[in-house]
């Protein structure tokens, strides 16, 4: 059995956010930040530039004209989604760090997480009129607990699967189980070091909490929405099994079922806008 | 007529106070704010709140960013209303002013 301190104390000794992301991430949340000192931290890694620069130029911007520095890139997207994509290329060397050869799919995993990194982007904009970047953010970490589990015990996650998919409680409950922790407090915790912002913390603790009830329309509630919305069109992380979603989002979504019908309708060409962000190879 | 409101000192400090690459983000500042200012249009004339809320989102970010107060409130209010399907009530006259004023700003 594993307790959160001693999964994490063990997944540091592998791959972890680089440190660049880090801070990145602590100065979007300092309100005295300038574009310059965001300019000057990314510069520190000029992989790091040309890559975002590459994103920024993709589809899912639709950026009128080329933008060839970082300092236009706020100006164009502004310093929170630069911090989204530079969570993206660090998440996105954590989560394929794996030959994926004993059964649990973490490729498969990261397309969960993009997924409901956008549709959480879509439902703020256009259920709530809700365009903070928190929520893309948000959806693309949610999981990352899950993969710290199986980076260091994967055996046993997938026993917590099992038991689940054979019906033995709720995923958290099976992994509390046969771990001795979940992926939402392992998570949470390793998203507090890297200084993510309380409410996606709040998000990655509380995504599987429904007695927690939480408005739909906080981060919490926008990620459980999403993730039930990704699972529903096959994007679950077990697709075999989708959570049911808790009695006050399920009153929700009914009464704006017209909305989420449009939201579902025009996933798969957002998800195609969005692919250099999460499948760079394709 | 509307004002720009534009904190200069902001400005200069997001860009290091470097004039050349300050003046290089306010063209690009106007040319994307022209870009996305005829997406807003089509959005009103195609009757697409979202579409409308995501032209102006574009320009309150950029305007944010250089410290164009006047551009990027009235930008915001736009956005809300695209964002609550109230396009119809959207007045764009405002927002075409002051981006045309964004030529008169001198570093």
């Amino acid at each position: 059995m594993y307790t959160p301190e001693k999964l994490l104390d063990k997944f540091k000794d592998g791959k972890t956010l680089p440190h660049v992301a880090i801070k990145v991430t602590q100065m979007v949340n300092d309100e005295d930040t300038t574009m310059q000192d965001f300019e000057e931290t990314i510069k520190l890694d000029p992989i790091l530039v040309s890559r975002l620069l590459r994103l920024v130029n993709s589809p899912y911007f639709a950026l009128s004209s080329k933008v060839d520095s970082i300092a236009k890139a706020v100006v164009f997207v502004g310093m929170k989604s630069l911090r989204n994509l530079v969570a993206v290329e660090a998440l996105r060397d954590i989560f394929n760090d794996s030959d994926d050869s004993s059964g649990f799919s973490r490729k498969h995993l990261w397309l969960h997480s993009a997924t409901v990194a956008i549709i959480a982007d879509m439902v703020g904009k256009r259920i709530f009129g809700d365009s903070r970047e928190d929520l893309f953010l948000a959806g693309i970490i949610h999981d990352i607990g899950l993969v710290i589990e199986d980076q260091v015990a994967g055996g046993v996650l997938r026993e917590a699967c099992q038991l689940y998919l054979a019906g033995q409680g709720t995923f958290v409950e099976c992994e509390q189980r046969m771990i001795g922790t979940d992926h939402c407090e392992v998570g949470y915790r390793i998203a507090k070091e890297w200084k993510m912002p309380q409410d996606v913390l709040n998000a990655i603790r509380y995504h599987h909490n429904p007695e927690k009830e939480q408005a739909a329309n906080s981060v919490t509630g926008i990620v459980q929405l999403s993730e039930y919305m990704a699972g529903k069109m096959k994007y679950a992380v077990l697709p075999e099994k989708i959570e049911p979603l808790s009695p006050h989002l399920v009153k929700h979504v009914k009464s704006m079922m017209s909305n989420y019908k449009i939201i579902v309708r025009d996933l798969p060409q957002e998800m195609e806008k969005a692919k250099d962000l999460y499948d760079p190879e394709a | 007529m509307p004002d720009l409101l534009w904190d200069r000192s902001f400005a200069f400090e997001q860009s290091g106070e470097d004039t050349e690459l300050l003046k290089e983000l306010l063209d690009l500042l106007k040319s994307s704010s022209l870009s996305d200012f005829e997406k807003i249009k089509a959005g009103l004339a195609a009757d697409d709140g979202e579409a409308v809320a995501d032209g102006a989102h574009s320009i309150k970010g950029a305007a944010a960013s250089l410290g164009v107060e006047g551009l990027r409130a009235v930008a915001h209010a736009i956005e809300k209303m695209g964002r609550a399907g109230q396009q119809a009530d959207v007045d764009v006259a405002e927002l075409e002013d002051l981006i045309s004023q964004l030529d008169t700003i001198s570093i």
